[in-house]
């Protein structure tokens, strides 16, 4: 095939797989494969990593597989300003100039330097400029989640407010901030939500409706096949990394406030997959110790998993819960959820409540209220009939090669 | 005030020669003033700041804050625009600027408005150059940065200062360090009424009293606004009342101690109170060649050093030492009052018969400055201890290193090494080789091993002579063991030269090519691997094309991503612009390379170099004066050039070149990353110089 016939797409990422296993490094790399099944496309990988041995005197960049490059890169966690300016304005603009790709898809700006932007317009100028938004961080200093250090909900950002839940900056600075981070957004021709919630606050922050698209982060075939879950539900599962953002307290709360004998009689059990907890500091770690102790019968964690024995674990469940105390942008686990057929019970906010629908293929729960949640799960077993309507309503999600069909009708390429 | 003012002044100018620091000042005027604490003191020096400010006349006469260095990153204009707008930073928030400048950047077109920072510590320059080299690439327009010195711009100077940072037919405008929003007296908040207010009529905050028209300033009080420069740790404690606990009254403090600051310039500048002179002696190296070396620091900008004198010969000195500035240790404001630090040397042609030398100054008693040992003086140690003193990222580097501690460092020799050679021959030499590899050997011997694999079937090697200058006595023994059975194992001979000593990359070469039979020398560096069979034939038939004064291969990582392919020399940012050796392409994969070509190239690297004996001798081979080991492959390629020849790179010849990377720890990265810089200031220096100078 000649060059002039190939599209060239550059996908950039702020980390490798193969080095850190995040869920936009999985993404991005995920898009990579599947364009390399495109024909008339060429993808690039342009990820970038932190291991002190791979650096090379002088070169910035290296090849990890074919058309895979890795970027010596670091940002500083305020601005995501490129510590190094000089990489972008050298070597990735080498980089560019030499790709010309026809389209630059960020899946993250954070590490890489999210100047990077500008240089694919000066240097590249032909290309177009898309950005998968993964969560709130352009709009939020506190670790992207729009949750208050005080733990209540943000609705929206502003310098005061900002200031107020980070006091250790001015307000000016958190005006320089947004006005930094959007003087390279308004470069960008289209950005990329997996959610209209997510969109929804970057439309709010102030980005142009007519240049955000909701499309999933679609995931490759699944190629277990699972027997149908039990109707009504008896066996509820977590699947997820135990952080104090995600409502496991409250899970065993909500557990604990079932009554035993109705539990014991209706046969139930929750189980929790997934760990993690001992990373947040041992406070965190001793209090989730002491919510699961206190669950009572029925409740037992089951520990880490690795992505590949997910669809094991799901053979043994009926119903996931989704807990989350904070907004969720397109948790995967609903994905994984519907893909194998189980409904999912879910807060009511942000990005969890519009992938599930209430009463079709999962139920909401009054967010961050335990008795809420009690009183939803004592439904799904106790309500006649209503397990297996929403079973019979629940749709496989998007796969990837819908997903890369979307992206590309938004990068407007013609054709 | 006044009359207070005067009886002050002139009972220091009486006194002066006790006042040596800031702190014999602060004691003479509160004892002096009549005043018992430190509140009160600054609370003094706070009224006569605002007297400078009120009176608005130059407080401080003759001395403007002058422009240290005003530097235009990015593409130059064709017609200077009308308007100039320095952000003033005060402070040392390096984290702020990119946000700032990029916030104004957006604001203001670039044909009407010159934008540029304007700092006054000297700290900030080096980070300031290289954020606004990276922007003015990014948004490809000119960003100008100026370091203030001399003293504190107060108000009431800023009509000089003014003057001297604004260029031709333009206005001057000065805004603290904020984004435009936020700066009062800037009721615009889009770019066009931004861009109409600076066109305007003037419009001013404050007082700003001779300003013409034209140089209009916008200024605001970076005291009120929390952006005033902190106290430097070592004068906390005089000032140790101006800490938090004083909430609101800091700011008033502060102004107090600029105040006072204020007043010892004026006593300086009055000529009441001239500066002591100190000079320190911090070393005395015996040199290789013979005679001693002496350093030490001095500050006397008044000049009142008259001699530095050997009691043994009754000689004085001093008009024979050299002097460099050193890079100020802290802010630029305190280094007025006294003057800059400067670094001084002394190199003599025999050791001083004295124990001490006699220090004699103005109106000072002489003072005896003791001289301790004189051990011998190894190059590396001086250089470490010489080159310790600079940053690591400054544009004025270039600047120390010309004004006389590079020509210092100049002073001392390459270690002499050994003439003895232990010369070993294995298997039968090559009757006539037609070319002669060196390669030396340094940390690891088994690249060796790996190299004699590749070349036992690689009929290119048939004709040619190899050379292991073994430059690391550590590898003898283990060279010399196993030398017989790689010669028996991969059927090569080779010959195995060393001194028994590290003499270093550019004398380890010489020495190989010295003994070198053939007409050709092929530089090899002990990591670089070929290919594939057949790489030396299209080297030699390109040497061999009109006017070729040296031929290199490229060279790719173990990944197929490229390591040379040709090389350039780029002006570094951090250091002023010296030149670096820079690879084009470095990193990249090597089909985003165009095809491969036979090509002319700036320069070439001596990891693979082809060229002829006869012209590596006639330039002097390899420079030996460079510290441990740099720039002497594109400084020979240089001479080579300047002979007539040109360099020629076969992109279609692939080695692997396993770069070996740094694993020492942080702070020899440190001493090896100064070298560098000293370094690259001696290739600059060296290229200029006509071959043979006096080493």
């Amino acid at each position: 095939m000649s060059t002039a016939a190939v599209k060239r797409v550059l996908i950039v990422a702020h980390g490798h797989p193969r080095f850190s296993k995040g869920g936009a490094e999985l993404a991005a790399l995920q898009m990579f494969e599947a364009f390399e099944r495109e024909p008339g496309w060429e993808p690039w990988l342009l990820a970038r990593h932190a291991e002190p041995g791979l650096v090379r005197p002088g070169a910035m960049l290296r090849e990890l597989a074919e058309r895979q490059l890795l970027l010596t890169a670091d940002t500083d966690p305020f601005l995501f300003a490129a510590r190094r300016l000089q990489t972008l304005t050298d070597d990735v603009a080498d980089l560019l100039q030499r790709l010309q790709p026809a389209v630059v898809h960020f899946h993250h700006y954070v590490n890489v330097g999210i100047e990077m932007i500008r240089a694919v317009r000066t240097h590249a100028p032909r290309a177009r400029i898309a950005l998968t938004l993964h969560e709130f961080l352009a709009i939020c200093h506190q670790s992207g989640q729009m949750l208050k250090t005080s733990g209540e909900l943000c609705q929206r950002a502003s310098p005061a407010e900002c200031h107020a839940c980070l006091p250790g900056r001015p307000p000016g600075d958190y005006y320089l901030r947004q006005r930094y981070i959007r003087s390279f957004f308004d470069l960008v021709d289209v950005f990329i939500a997996p959610s209209a919630f997510l969109r929804g606050r970057y439309l709010d922050w102030g980005l142009p409706a007519e240049k955000v698209q909701v499309i999933e982060n679609g995931q490759p075939p699944r190629h277990a096949e699972l027997p149908p879950p039990a109707c009504p539900p008896r066996r509820f599962a977590y699947f997820g990394q135990i952080t104090p953002f995600k409502g496991l307290e409250l899970l065993s709360e909500a557990w604990r406030l079932l009554p035993a004998a109705w539990r014991r009689e209706q046969g139930l059990s929750l189980a929790i997959h997934g760990d993690g907890h001992q990373r947040f500091g041992s406070a965190f770690a001793e209090r989730i110790e002491r919510a699961f102790a206190a669950a009572g019968e029925g409740f037992h964690h089951a520990g880490a998993y690795e992505p590949e024995g997910l669809a094991g674990r799901l053979r043994e469940a009926d119903a996931v819960v989704v807990p989350s105390t904070w907004w969720e942008n397109s948790p995967l686990v609903i994905q994984e959820a519907y893909a194998h057929g189980r409904p999912v019970i879910c807060a009511d906010i942000g990005g969890m409540a519009e992938k599930v629908r209430d009463g079709i293929d999962g139920l909401h729960f009054s967010a961050r209220s335990a008795e809420s949640l009690a009183a939803t799960l004592r439904r799904a077993v106790d309500r006649p009939g209503l397990w297996a309507q929403l079973v019979a309503g629940v749709q496989p999600p998007p796969g990837i090669a819908q997903t890369l069909a979307q992206c590309r009708a938004a990068y407007g390429l013609a054709e | 005030m006044a009359p207070r003012l005067l009886r002050l002044i002139d009972a220091l100018s009486r006194r002066s020669r006790a006042l040596r620091t800031l702190r014999d000042l602060t004691a003479t005027a509160k004892q002096r003033l009549g005043l018992h604490s430190n509140r009160a003191l600054l609370a003094w020096g706070w009224r006569y700041a605002l007297s400078l400010v009120r009176a608005g006349a130059d407080p401080l006469p003759g001395e403007a804050p002058t422009a240290e260095l005003a530097t235009v990153y990015g593409p130059a204009e064709p017609v200077p625009p009308p308007i100039k707008l320095l952000i003033a930073v005060a402070g040392e928030r390096v984290d702020l600027l990119r946000p700032l400048l990029v916030d104004w950047i957006h604001r203001l077109p670039a044909d009407q408005v010159r934008l540029g920072l304007l700092i006054d510590s000297a700290r900030l320059a080096g980070p300031a150059a290289l954020e606004l080299q990276g922007l003015a690439a990014l948004w490809r327009r000119p960003l100008e940065l100026v370091l203030l010195s001399g003293v504190l711009p107060l108000r009431g100077q800023l009509p000089a200062a003014a003057a001297a940072l604004r260029g031709p037919q333009q206005r001057l405008w000065l805004v603290e360090g904020l984004p435009a929003r936020e700066v009062e007296g800037l009721p615009a908040r889009e770019p066009a009424d931004l861009l109409a207010t600076l066109q305007g009529p003037a419009q001013r905050q404050g007082a700003l009293p001779g300003l013409d028209a034209a140089g209009q300033a916008l200024f605001l009080d970076p005291v009120r606004l929390g952006l005033a420069p902190e106290p430097p740790a070592r004068l906390a404690s005089p000032w140790a009342l101006a800490g938090p606990r004083l909430g609101p009254w800091a700011p008033l403090l502060d102004a107090g101690r600029r105040g006072l600051m204020a007043l010892g310039h004026q006593l300086h500048r009055l000529g009441w109170l001239p500066a002591p002179a100190r000079l320190t002696l911090q070393r005395r190296w015996q040199l290789p060649a013979g005679g001693e070396w002496i350093t030490g620091t001095v500050c006397d900008p008044d000049q009142r050093i008259l001699a530095l004198r050997d009691p043994a010969s009754g000689e004085n000195l001093w008009p024979r030492c050299q002097q460099w500035p050193l890079p100020p240790a802290g802010p630029a404001l305190l280094a007025a009052p006294s003057g800059p630090l400067r670094g001084w040397g002394l190199c003599t042609e025999a050791i001083l018969a004295t124990d001490g030398l006699w220090l004699e100054t103005v109106a000072s008693p002489p003072r005896w400055l003791p001289l301790r040992g004189c051990p011998a003086a190894p190059r590396r140690a001086a250089a470490e201890e010489l080159l310790g003193e600079l940053p690591l990222s400054d544009p004025r580097l270039p600047a120390w290193l010309d004004g006389g501690l590079g020509m210092a460092l100049r002073r001392f020799p390459p270690e002499p090494v050994s003439p003895a050679v232990d010369r070993r021959q294995y298997g039968p030499p090559p009757p006539a080789p037609g070319v002669s590899l060196i390669i030396p050997l340094y940390g690891r011997w088994d690249f060796m091993q790996h190299q004699l694999a590749l070349f036992a079937d690689d009929p290119a090697l048939d004709g040619a002579e190899l050379i292991y200058v073994i430059d690391d006595p550590a590898l003898e023994a283990v060279i010399a063991e196993q030398a017989p059975a790689w010669q028996a194992l991969f059927g090569r001979s080779f010959l195995t030269l060393s001194r028994g000593c590290n003499q270093g990359y550019a004398a380890a070469n010489n020495l190989g090519a010295a003994q070198a039979r053939a007409p050709r020398l092929l530089l090899l560096n002990s990591d670089v691997m070929p290919a594939a069979p057949g790489w030396l034939a299209p080297l030699l038939a390109a040497l061999d094309t009109p006017h070729t004064a040296a031929v290199g291969a490229r060279l790719l990582y173990e990944d197929d991503t490229v390591q040379h392919n040709g090389m350039v020399a780029r002006p570094c940012i951090d250091w002023g612009g010296l030149l670096l050796n820079h690879h084009p392409g470095k990193g990249l994969p090597e089909r985003l390379l165009p095809a491969p070509a036979v090509r002319e190239v700036p320069l070439l690297t001596g990891a693979c170099l082809l060229l002829r004996r006869a012209d590596y001798l006639a330039v002097g081979g390899l420079d030996e004066r460079f510290l441990i080991g740099d720039f002497e492959d594109s400084l020979l390629c240089q001479r080579l050039q300047a002979g007539g020849g040109v360099l020629r790179l076969c992109e279609g010849v692939r080695l692997y070149h396993l770069e070996r990377q740094s694993m020492g720890s942080a702070g020899s990265a440190e001493r090896r990353a100064r070298f560098t810089l000293y370094n690259a200031w001696l290739a600059g220096q060296l290229a200029t110089e006509p071959l043979g100078a006096a080493a």
